[in-house]
């Protein structure tokens, strides 16, 4: 007789993507359902928050309802609710935590909340069942850029994090202004594997001092004055060059803080997070500098680097294990801190 | 039947019970952090105290609008899930109507006011019980304007009727309801979900939508921009 497995439900509406899945066990992914509104957003050149919470009204029962049948399961075979509270958009996160509580409350399942910094981290333990800490996380986002050090699951050191704004926020905001599509990362990222990253030397904000901080204004500011010169000189912006040349610029500082933060905590094992893990770049100079150092570097397949469900589940099936739950007046905390 | 009523669409709201019989639990609360929060505990609160289950509910009934854009969502969330959860049916209602129906023994006309800001208001006028005009949003200015030459009695009701009391005083058939009793209830959201569910006006988790009677700002301000644009070309 084999036991039935335990089947988290989890709920992530934090930005722009509405999204639900089910997780057995806390690593098997069962159903990774998730509804974009990247075109929504596409023509304000970047997320708005009332069109993001409307949207996610919409879609938010749809898409648990498409996560259940995908997974072959029903609600009441549900053994517990997680669900992003924060950081986020308030009125998007709102929405996915009012469903949640909803569901919780109506069929009497526990509801746990889940820092969706966190829930980045568990989208490696999706990828790699067996990873144990201690490790060093890099999470880096078009809203986070977070050094973390992990002794044990659930705890957290907080060794660096962005001053002003996020890695991907920069990607963003300067594909904006050359008007590349919303999101502008992976634009970038594909306009620079066909140029030269020496060929224009931006700073590196934070990048040599003794600190795990990371500041990328002073890289935008400088991209944006490039931008500006070339216009008004008349000329011609070589693409590929600026793109790789601004690429390298942030992932030559998140690669060598990343090791660094390794060193500092004697780890041998680094995990990178978020939109900005995906970008083959940094996954690349990360693991050069590692491997010299005999340090394992891990990050997520593309889909699970990208805001998910999945690891909103995987978070809150040891959450729950670990003793954590939430009651009926959990609020949205869009500034939420891990520490 | 019996009904549960949710209103978090204003400053001022919470859940109740009615049956056929009438009145069976009411909880009302001016919230200060978000309707999120309290919202299920009122739920609770009320099911518990009259000792009934989620369960035992016949439909969910839910004001989707207008008001506070994240309150309306947090409403339909609400009973969505419930709905979803239990498979029971939804009774979407409008704030005006809800109003309309809380004050449905008056004679004359009677206008719902709800505050839209930047001294604008929905509104939407009833007699007898009916809407007499599709509802509307007007600056409060041009409601008082419109309505001057009117010289029955008017009704001015819900919250905005107070917010707006100095500007529709002006009009001196203007009558309001004491200031406690002229907002929402939740009883009359349940109330007139009885109603309308009797009428068998009811509708799944997936059909209900938010009533907002308005774009979002940056829908509003991309559209003014391709106007200009497309009138310059």
């Amino acid at each position: 007789m084999t036991t039935k497995p335990f089947l988290t439900l989890g709920i992530e509406t934090s930005c722009d993507e509405t999204a639900a899945a089910v997780i057995a066990d806390g690593t098997r992914i069962l159903s990774n359902v998730i509804a974009s509104q990247v075109d929504l957003h596409q023509r304000f050149g970047g997320v708005v928050p009332e069109i993001a919470a409307r949207k996610h009204i919409e879609a938010v029962f749809p898409v648990i309802d498409k996560a259940l049948l995908d997974a072959g399961t029903t609600l009441l075979d549900v053994d517990l609710i997680a669900v992003t509270y924060g950081p986020g958009l308030i009125g998007a996160l709102l929405v996915g935590l009012q469903a949640a509580k909803s569901l919780a409350f109506a069929l009497d399942k526990p509801l746990v909340g889940i820092n969706h910094v966190e829930g980045h981290i568990y989208a490696n333990v999706l990828a790699n069942p067996q990873l144990q800490p201690p490790f060093v996380c890099l999470t880096a986002s078009g809203g986070h850029t977070d050094l973390l050090y992990v002794p044990e699951f659930g705890r957290y050191e907080m060794l660096g994090r962005t001053r002003d704004d996020a890695a991907g926020e920069a990607f963003d905001k300067i594909a904006r202004v050359l008007g590349l599509p919303y999101p502008g990362g992976p634009q970038i990222s594909r306009l620079a594997e066909n140029g030269d990253r020496e060929a224009i030397s931006f700073p590196r904000g934070l990048g040599g001092e003794d600190t795990f901080d990371f500041s990328f204004s002073g890289l935008k500011t400088a991209a944006l004055n490039y931008i500006n010169h070339a216009r008004q000189t008349g000329v011609e912006i070589n693409l590929p060059d600026f793109a790789a040349s601004f690429q390298w610029a942030i992932v030559d500082v998140l690669a060598a803080k990343v090791i660094r933060a390794a060193q500092f905590k004697s780890v041998k094992q680094v995990i990178l997070s978020g939109g900005v893990a995906a970008n083959k770049s940094l996954r690349h100079a990360v693991a050069l500098l590692a491997k010299p150092l005999g340090i394992k570097v891990l990050f997520p397949p593309l889909e699970l680097c990208t805001d998910n469900a999945a690891m909103i589940g995987s978070a809150g099936h040891f959450k729950y294990l670990a003793g954590h739950s939430h009651s009926w007046d959990l609020n949205a905390v869009p500034n939420l801190r891990l520490i | 039947m019996i009904i549960l009523g949710v209103d978090t669409s204003a400053n001022m709201g919470g859940a109740a019970i009615v049956s056929g019989q009438g009145l069976v639990a009411e909880y009302l609360l001016r919230i200060h952090n978000g309707h999120s929060e309290r919202i299920i505990p009122a739920v609770e609160r009320v099911l518990s105290d009259s000792g009934l289950n989620l369960a035992d509910m016949t439909a969910f009934a839910v004001v989707t609008g207008p008001g506070s854009f994240t309150g309306i969502r947090v409403g339909l969330a609400t009973v969505k899930g419930f709905a979803y959860s239990l498979d029971k049916p939804i009774i979407p209602v409008t704030a005006m109507e809800a109003l309309a129906w809380q004050f449905r023994g008056y004679p004359h006309l009677i206008y719902p006011i709800i505050d839209a800001r930047r001294r604008e208001v929905f509104t939407q006028p009833f007699l007898g019980g009916k809407p007499v005009k599709a509802a509307l949003n007007c600056k409060i200015s041009d409601l008082v304007a419109e309505l001057a030459s009117y010289s029955e009695p008017i009704l001015f009701v819900g919250q905005g009727a107070l917010d707006y009391r100095e500007h529709l005083a002006q009009l001196p058939q203007a009558v309001f309801p004491a200031a406690e009793q002229a907002g929402l209830r939740p009883s009359s959201v349940a109330g007139l979900g009885l109603h309308l569910l009797q009428q068998g006006m009811e509708q799944n988790w997936y059909q209900v939508l938010p009533f907002y009677m308005r774009k979002s700002s940056a829908e509003y301000q991309f559209d003014s921009m391709e106007r200009k644009h497309e009138s310059r070309e």
